[in-house]
């Protein structure tokens, strides 16, 4: 391998290509982002001006504190779900599983504000079910800002960490479980000793996908989170803003987020492979039969939580059937209603209403 | 500590199929007790049953005396040794060997000292900090091992621990097993489908087809007088005859298709006159003679210590559907080797050198 001179053949012109795109699309970007956010807007010199002023000012700190907030509990919300969902759904027969297995992948396939869209019209200041609870007298508490934000994100992203536990957990030999009850260990016990340290690695890889996630999205804190500031938003209100808004400003922010993201990236890359082992399933977990009262609330979770996940696809669909004038529903007929809503996506004006039910 | 098990008209179903029908046994405390035969007799599924692993659908199994059908796996306090080791991935060494005290509540000085001389005993005390992943399956074994005695069980129970270890370990491992068990003293249940395993290593064998014990017995009963040709033919090789009894006349007698006829003073008295039987002849138990029976060598295999021959004989002779009909010539006392197409005469011996008044020879009713 003395000769150092580059060969030409097909695989060096492949890997050229690649290399070339990779850094078109993304070191260039990246680079491009970083580097503008070290220009000043207005005589575009060189300046550290971005970053002092994001970290002085509370109102910009704050931003960067409530994405930590709101990402923080949505994972940790998205792990109090989906954790026990995989586990139910691999250690018990449960009635109807390949038709929630289903529900579960469905209610992940649509875009985050979606959730938050269908949640406005059915919680909002004058959703459906607000509504009829005014009805009877009752106020429900405001699903704008942080709850209904972490509403939205938990129920769109728990189907994650369901995914990869359950990955791993069919990967978990049944004779490790069997191992732990032989040596006297039973129960919940078993599961936080054994299983749970060894799906611990899956787990956190999940949550780093539910991290990043969050942490990125501009649709559902610009929906729900009204007062509630958050990174993409700050972002999104600083490039398109209308008032003092700067390029270089918001360049700055994207950047510190993207550091952020990265760091995160790069710890679990380190925990993941400090705590890395081998396993080999010769025997996988067969599911069991979950009997009385025990099985009854296993069955009550996962029902509910399929059918709460399913809730923002049932209301996108039915509203497709609705005709909204600007951003209003009307009473019509069924038929004229199609025609409207195909107007009413026509006319590029209309923002949400209409569009986003036929995404 | 150890205690006798009981196992009184145990049945298992799974659905409508039936694993096992209708099994009692009696496994004496301290006893190493071995449950031999094919795979899917249902010896592994019996183990399962005694660890609490598998249900039961009839009968009981009792730890001294006492019934445990009812209690779960995790407080009957066995010690289990899994096909695949089941050591936990993501603990040490240690680590595992101390989970079952950890459960117990044992003091911290107490549990030192139990898991420093367990690992000792199983000499793997220098990899007491290493993760599993980097050990050889031999100390994985010995791990899972000491795992599982550590905890002082009433029973310890084995499914298959060394059919993942090559040839040469197996036959280390297994010794170093028995030292062990006998050390601890502990009654222990082995599954194994390895006849040459089971009859080194145990107290007492059972062997079992289609969830049925043929038999029970010492290795060396169960070797020298299997009770039929299953038995014969599964514990080392067996040649399977033909043969009619003859008990006219002084000594009673078998006798082979073709007019050979051997004379055994040492017949079960439920033999009637001219019943016809099978008769099994071990491979080492010819010996060539004048006035033997004639037979045909189709080829044979040189194995070291001895030679085995594989054989033809004559019509009729030999039950059909048998794997091969072998003669082993031990080559420490042997004039010459004989070529692939001679022909030879071989005598069955009818009385084993080392047995004294009992039959080499099984014999079954046809």
């Amino acid at each position: 391998m003395t000769n150092k001179k580059i060969r030409w053949d097909f695989w060096t012109i492949v890997t050229v290509v690649i290399i070339a795109l990779f850094a078109l699309f993304l070191l260039y970007p990246l680079i491009s982002l970083f580097l503008s956010g070290f220009k000043d807007t207005e005589t575009g010199v060189w300046t550290i001006d971005n970053y002092a002023r994001f970290f002085s000012k509370k109102y910009y700190k704050s931003a960067l504190l409530n994405s930590f907030k709101l990402t923080f509990s949505v994972t940790v919300a998205a792990i109090i779900l989906g954790v026990p969902l995989a586990y139910f759904m691999s250690f018990y027969k449960i009635k109807g599983k390949g038709a929630l297995e289903i529900l579960f992948i469905i209610s992940m396939m649509s875009p985050n504000f979606i959730g938050a869209y269908s949640w406005i019209l059915l919680l909002g200041r004058s959703g459906t079910v607000t509504q009829l609870l005014k009805g009877l007298g009752i106020h429900m508490p405001s699903i704008y800002g942080f709850g209904g934000m972490l509403l939205v994100f938990a129920l769109k992203l728990y189907p994650f960490i369901y995914m990869y536990v359950s990955g791993a957990l069919k990967k978990i030999d049944v004779a490790l479980s069997e191992a732990a009850e032989s040596l006297g260990c039973g129960g919940l016990k078993k599961v936080l000793t054994v299983i749970m340290p060894l799906v611990t690695p899956t787990l956190i890889a999940a949550a780093l996908m539910v991290f990043m996630n969050c942490m990125a999205d501009f649709g559902t804190p610009a929906l729900i989170g009204e007062g509630y500031r958050v990174m993409p938003t700050l972002v999104y209100s600083e490039f398109v803003g209308e008032t003092g808004g700067s390029a270089n400003f918001a360049a700055c922010m994207a950047t510190i987020m993207v550091v952020v993201t990265a760091t995160v990236f790069l710890l679990q890359k380190w925990y993941v492979n400090t705590k890395s082992f081998t396993m080999s399933s010769m025997r996988p977990i067969q599911p069991k039969e979950a009997y009385g009262i025990k099985g009854f609330f296993i069955h009550l979770f996962i029902y509910l939580l399929a059918a709460t996940s399913i809730i923002p696809q049932c209301m996108v669909v039915y509203t497709s059937f609705r005709a909204a004038k600007m951003q209003v529903f009307v009473d019509m007929s069924p038929v004229n209603d199609l025609i409207v809503a195909a107007e009413v996506v026509e006319d590029e004006s209309e923002p949400y209403g209409g569009i986003a039910e036929c995404l | 500590m150890s205690v006798s098990i009981g196992i009184d008209n145990v049945a298992k179903k799974y659905g409508d199929m039936t694993i096992i029908p209708d099994l009692s046994a009696f496994i004496k405390n301290g006893e190493f007790f071995t449950l031999l035969g094919p795979s899917g007799c249902g010896k592994t599924t019996l183990l399962r049953m005694i660890a609490g692993f598998n249900s039961i659908e009839g009968g009981s199994i009792k730890f001294d005396g006492k019934v445990i059908n009812d209690i779960p796996a995790q407080k009957r306090n066995i010690g289990m040794v899994f096909q695949s080791y089941a050591i936990f991935p993501h603990l040490t060494v240690r680590q595992n060997v101390e989970y079952g005290l950890k459960i117990r509540k044992v003091p911290k000085e107490h549990m030192k000292e139990r898991v420093d001389e367990i690992l000792k005993a199983v000499k793997i005390d220098e990899y007491q900090d290493r993760l599993p992943e980097r050990l050889s399956s031999g100390q994985q074994q010995r791990v899972a091992l000491a795992r599982a005695i550590v905890i002082h069980p009433h029973v310890l129970l084995m499914d298959e621990p060394l059919s993942n270890l090559d040839a040469k370990l197996r036959i280390e491992m297994r010794s170093a097993i028995r030292d062990v068990q006998k050390q601890v003293g502990i009654t222990t249940v082995y599954v194994t489908h390895d006849q040459e395993e089971a009859l080194a290593i145990s107290d007492r064998v059972a062997v079992m087809k289609l969830g049925v014990i043929q038999q029970i017995g010492s290795p060396r009963d169960i070797y020298a007088r299997p009770c039929n040709a299953f038995v014969s033919t599964f514990i080392g090789h067996s040649n399977l005859f033909f043969g009619t009894i003859r008990k006219q006349g002084g000594v009673p007698s078998v006798v082979f298709e073709g007019g050979y006829h051997v004379e055994m003073p040492n017949l079960v008295d439920t033999v009637t006159e001219g019943q016809r039987v099978v008769v099994s002849v071990r491979p080492e138990e010819f010996s060539l003679n004048r006035e033997g029976m004639d037979c045909e060598i189709i080829s044979r295999t040189f194995l070291g210590k001895y030679t085995n021959y594989f054989l033809r004989f004559g019509e009729g002779m030999v039950l059909e559907d048998q794997p091969s009909i072998e003669y082993s010539q031990d080559l420490g006392h042997v004039d010459r080797i004989f070529a692939v197409g001679e022909k030879i005469r071989l005598r069955p011996n009818p009385v084993h050198p080392g047995h004294g008044t009992e039959s080499d020879k099984g014999c079954e009713e046809i």
